[in-house]
């Protein structure tokens, strides 16, 4: 039946060839024009598991504490402490402008200058306080600066918003996620972009450094990194030419499947935006893999149309030879690379998913250029007599290595093969098991540790008391329950429980304040540092904090336990995970919830459970994907096997690679082992359909092997090569997720295609033993 | 920005929430618990120490350096220990009061009344069976008996001038409703010092006392200051000095009187420390270190924490502080 289809298919596209090129130009054309509109798009909401029950808890309360999407901005004296002149003028700069910048809630903007920032002092009369800048400050006067400094002090804001070494003070601000004005989602990067240009850029100078950290800083210059993409995609786009031409060792063959491949890039961007996607710097590599998985299959193509014009045939027969060969197990290799990919729908992360909906898509279209454009485009080609000698010589000097290379599949030499294999999956079954979930490494794990973005971060955390790593645990109960003193010491037991876990460095909440307002209460006596028994008492304390202090919301039924920890690493995290989830069951009641979690490392938290939760399905639907495809072009389970077991072999190798490398999987290493497994796929398919063919005739495991070698190993042996090439130049990228991801995908293309003409033939000797 | 103010009939909707079954509970065992508040600091026998602090955390070192939590019957804020021999009191929120024979390693519940919602600032025992212990709002129990039993007592004469003409008038109404004010309006008793057979004690809104029968009638001192004092105590040179509020120190001399000595600092002062025989050190909040021999010193810690009291030890200076346990020196 699919023969019939092939047929049926080979006569409209080869008797319309003219007809074919033509809707292929007007649609390159077309999407060409949209890819132009193509964006850069980074969503602080696409990249968190919004259904986690985390989430669903931070999302929740996010209009009342805000939440996870911060900046802080650092303005440093490089000599000297801040209590000078020049500082103040410069702070105050700082603060206005960011107060300006769009996508700021500008009622969410603290600094030294913010009216909130308030100091409070035990005098005879009780109680006096005012703002730590006063109305009249004027940064020349001495006096004033003094005062300043005094009442610094005084409001207990060292290690928050001055350093600790008086050297640098904060400026931070809220973002919001919508514009109240236009409606519109925040433009990270833009923002981020603002953030450069009108606070690095003015205010950086030889005497003050500006240091910018949160997550939109961070998309930033994710995106900034992003771009040096284009480099390596030229650079990969003039290796693969070289590579393709010492290959096909014609000018003309070289640029077919590379312009067929450009053409599966454009179209791919194109349809994004016709689908209203942008591209996010998580998935900017997309392009780039399905420009190399083009030209691969690509290869093949011209690969089988050069031995027909050899053999005689002319160019024409020979495309059309090629496009009813290859039709189907191309179209087999490309829908389960499709599938592999569509299989990361299954994490609900919004950033996995566009990258699975981005990379589908573009392998679909492969489909269309490269099995169908590319062979009409041959069709017309005409190839010298000079090309046939050179091809045939070529072909001489392969058929040794060929011969060499079938051996894998003598009896003996398969064993030993197998052998080896088994050892080789029992030792990565056992370090793939100690494979580590989430970032390992301090700072913002997509960057470099080198990077200006984390070097601000590591500034940030060692100069103030505070960490962008915070945990809120948000406490939920009933309207003014912070006059209870049952309530608030609960939540106050609860809080120095967890200060006491190994990783939290300290913690704030509305019990903790209370406790210094009663204190202050009473004469700013530590003896009174506690939560008062008296509910008059506890009302008199609650009342002074104010709900932009983010620790409570307007009835006070919410109140959040911020947990600033040491690192987000995901063992620090998991630790305090389970510390709050142990804890609270000592404190919970029907009115009194301890809820995960918000801040930065909630977030993380949530998306840590959801990676690994979204594992084991991603792999069983991935491989369940490449089994049934397997199966139905195949039809034998022996070839399924021999197609599947190697591809499993090397995926549970490089989760050992990982655990090896220190590399965490993370969201951006997880869709790796899909992308990894669609693509790995492809060589087994190429050999074993040709195998299986010549198996079912009577041939021999080693015969129908060589075979195949004959006729398809250079074109594997070549893709494998290619695809390494081009995705190992991501090592040099600035991203460090993105070299993380090179070395994972070039050892996956690699290793896969070394499976493909090892151990798959060796498999297949044992399946197929030889009949006596 | 817009002030929350909470309704205190908020309460009456959810009164089960407010139902007090008020229990001493336990200290919890916490590793950080040498770094957290700690609020009083005494030497027992053969080098020990003992410090208290908040939750009811009791620490002992035998070199000043290692510390370690033991046990304790209650998780209120411990404010001041007393040792004699090998006997320690520790007296707290909550009226509580914990008592050890063992140098500090096992302690138990003498005392503990929540409901009175008053603190007891500090304690102190004259041999082992006598001793009282003072708090807020006049608190004040004394024991015959080593603590088996604690009396409660009201001293009157404790109270400010202006207040005595009023409740005077209220006695000569209601005797109930006297006694009901009088333990609302009495002054917080802050601390409690022996020098020479006399008690002194140190009080809210200026006062500083003197008894000459152990406490049992008390005669208030002249002082032009209306601020709180925190501590009282008298050098071995013969220097009586008191410190509290605001940075405000004074000396006594005989001919004229509490005087004030300057400071240099607005921070509250919490306790004397006599170092030695030339040196004492009053400590303060914010990290507040004034030296007195000759002249006055003041310094700042480099944390800026409050310290609440220190001791000296093996040629060291040991302070308690809102951070914990730590070594200050003169710099």
């Amino acid at each position: 039946m699919l023969s019939k289809l092939t047929d049926f298919l080979e006569t409209i596209v080869f008797r319309h060839r003219a007809w074919v090129i033509g809707v292929f130009l007007a649609c390159s054309g077309l999407l060409l024009y949209q890819s132009m509109h193509l964006k850069l798009d980074a969503a602080f909401t696409k990249n968190i598991p919004l259904n986690h029950t985390y989430m669903q808890n931070y999302m929740k309360h996010q209009k009342n504490f805000g939440g996870a999407n911060s900046i802080l901005v650092s303005v440093c004296n490089r000599e000297g402490t801040i209590f000078n002149q020049n500082f103040f003028d410069r702070l105050k700069d700082v603060h206005d402008s960011l107060f300006f910048i769009p996508g700021v809630d500008r009622s969410q903007v603290t600094s030294l200058y913010s009216a909130s920032t308030r100091f409070t002092e035990v005098v005879e009369e009780g109680f006096s306080g005012g703002p730590v800048i006063p109305a009249d400050f004027s940064s020349d006067d001495p006096a004033a600066l003094k005062l300043v400094s005094e009442n610094i002090t005084k409001a207990g804001i060292v290690g928050r918003m001055v350093s600790d070494d008086f050297k640098c003070s904060m400026v931070t601000a809220q973002l919001l996620e919508l514009d109240p004005q236009t409606g519109q989602k925040l433009d990270t990067l833009t923002f981020a972009e603002n953030l450069e240009t009108k606070l690095r850029e003015q205010y950086e100078d030889e005497r003050i450094s500006i240091h910018i950290i949160g997550f939109a800083k961070m998309v930033g210059d994710v995106a900034d990194g992003a771009k040096d993409v284009l480099l390596f995609f030229a650079i990969a786009i003039a290796i693969t030419a070289l590579m393709v031409y010492f290959f096909c060792k014609s000018l003309l063959l070289t640029v077919l499947p590379l312009l067929c491949s450009i053409v599966a890039v454009i179209w791919q961007l194109g349809l994004l935006t016709l689908l209203g996607f942008g591209l996010d710097p998580m998935s900017i590599l997309v392009p780039f893999l399905v420009f190399a998985i083009g030209v691969s299959h690509g290869v093949q193509m011209i690969n089988y149309v050069s031995k027909e014009v050899v053999a005689g045939h002319t160019a024409k027969t020979g495309a059309e030879r090629a496009f009813r060969t290859l039709l189907i197990p191309g179209g087999v290799a490309l829908l389960s690379d499709t599938v592999g990919f569509m299989t990361l729908l299954v994490i609900d992360i919004g950033i996995i998913r566009e990258l699975a909906i981005t990379a589908s898509m573009g392998v679909a279209v492969i489909i269309l250029t490269n099995l169908i454009l590319l062979p009409v485009l041959m069709s017309y080609v005409k190839l010298g007599e000079g090309y046939k000698l050179r091809f045939n010589k070529q072909a001489a000097r392969a058929d040794r290595f060929w011969t060499l290379l079938a051996n894998c599949s003598n009896k003996g030499e398969a064993r030993i093969i197998l052998v080896v294999v088994a050892a080789l999956f029992v030792y990565g079954w056992y370090q793939s098991d100690q494979m580590k979930i989430g970032d390992l490494h301090a700072g913002a794990p997509a960057l470099h540790e080198s990077s200006r973005y984390n070097q601000d971060t590591f500034l940030i955390t060692d100069k103030y008391a505070i960490s962008v790593d915070y945990l809120s645990v948000l406490v939920e109960t009933v309207p003014s329950a912070c006059t209870s003193h049952e309530v608030m010491s609960a939540i106050d037991e609860f809080q120095w429980k967890m200060e006491n876990v190994k990783g939290v460095q300290s913690a704030v909440s509305l019990a903790s304040v209370a406790k210094l307002i009663n204190a202050g209460y009473n004469e700013g006596n530590p003896k009174w540092r506690v939560l008062p028994r008296n509910q008059q008492t506890m009302v008199q304390n609650v009342a002074r904090v104010d709900t932009s202090s983010g620790l409570l919301n307007g009835d006070c039924s919410v109140m959040p336990i911020i947990l600033f920890m040491e690192d987000h690493k995901a063992e620090t995290i998991t630790r305090v995970v389970e510390a709050v989830k142990q804890y609270r069951q000592e404190y919970e009641t029907d009115e009194l919830q301890f809820k995960l979690a918000s801040g930065p490392v909630g977030v993380m938290a949530a998306t840590n459970e959801a990676v690994s939760e979204a594992q084991t399905p991603m792999m069983m639907y991935v491989f369940g994907a490449v089994i049934i495809l397997c199966w139905l072009s195949f039809r034998s389970l022996r070839a399924t096997l021999a197609v599947v077991i190697p591809l499993y072999v090397v995926s549970v190798l490089a989760q050992a690679l990982m655990t090896k490398l220190q590399i965490g999987l993370t969201v951006s290493t997880l869709p790796v082992i899909a992308l990894g497994v669609g693509i790995g796929v492809d060589y087994g398919i190429y050999i074993l359909s040709t195998m299986s063919h010549n198996l079912n005739q009577g041939m021999s495991v080693r015969n129908a092997y060589f075979d195949a070698l004959k006729e398809r190993g250079s074109a594997v042996l070549f893709t494998g090569i290619t695809l390494a090439i081009g995705v190992s130049t991501w090592v040099f990228s600035s991203l460090k997720f993105q070299m993380d991801m090179g070395i994972l995908l070039t050892f996956m293309f690699v290793v896969n295609m070394l499976g493909a003409i090892i151990v798959l033939p060796a498999l297949a000797a044992v399946f197929w033993p030889e009949k006596k | 920005m817009k002030k929350r103010l909470l309704p205190l009939c908020f309460a009456l909707f959810c009164p089960h929430l407010f139902a007090a079954e008020i229990a001493p509970g336990s200290a919890y065992m916490a590793p950080l618990a040498s770094q957290s508040l700690l609020l009083d600091i005494a030497t027992s026998v053969k080098g020990r120490l003992i410090s208290v602090g908040e939750r009811g955390h009791i620490l002992l070192s035998d070199d000043g350096e290692q510390w370690r939590q033991v046990e304790v019957p209650t998780d209120s804020s411990l404010t001041a220990v007393f040792t004699l021999d090998n006997h320690a009191w520790a007296v707290g929120h909550d009226a509580v009061i914990l008592y050890s024979q063992d140098a500090g390693q096992s302690w138990q519940l003498q005392h503990f009344d929540a409901e009175k919602q008053k603190p007891l600032m500090d304690v102190l025992f004259f041999d082992q069976q006598h001793g009282i212990a003072v708090g807020a709002y006049g608190l004040f129990y004394r024991t015959r008996d080593g603590g088996q039993s604690w009396q409660p007592e009201m001293h009157p004469e404790l109270l400010d001038p202006a207040d005595v003409e009023y409740l005077e008038e209220l006695r000569a109404e209601d005797v109930s409703l006297y006694e009901q004010e009088l333990s609302a309006i009495l002054p917080h008793l802050n601390r409690l010092s022996p020098a020479d057979g006399k008690l002194y004690l140190a009080g809210e809104a200026g006062l500083l006392a003197v008894s000459e029968d152990r406490g049992q009638s008390w005669v208030p001192m002249e002082v032009d200051y209306y601020g709180s004092f925190f501590d009282i105590e008298q050098t071995p040179s013969g220097r009586l000095l008191a410190a509290g509020l605001r940075g405000h120190l004074f000396e006594y001399q005989e001919d004229a009187g509490w005087q004030e000595i300057a400071t240099g600092t607005k921070s509250s002062l919490n306790s004397i420390v006599v170092v030695d025989e030339q040196t004492t050190l009053v400590v303060g909040n914010n990290g507040y270190l004034i030296w007195l021999n000759d002249g006055v010193q003041t310094q700042q810690t480099e944390e800026e924490k409050a310290v609440v009291n220190a001791i000296p030890y093996d040629g060291r200076l040991l302070a308690v502080t809102e951070t914990g346990i730590k070594v200050v020196s003169k710099k």
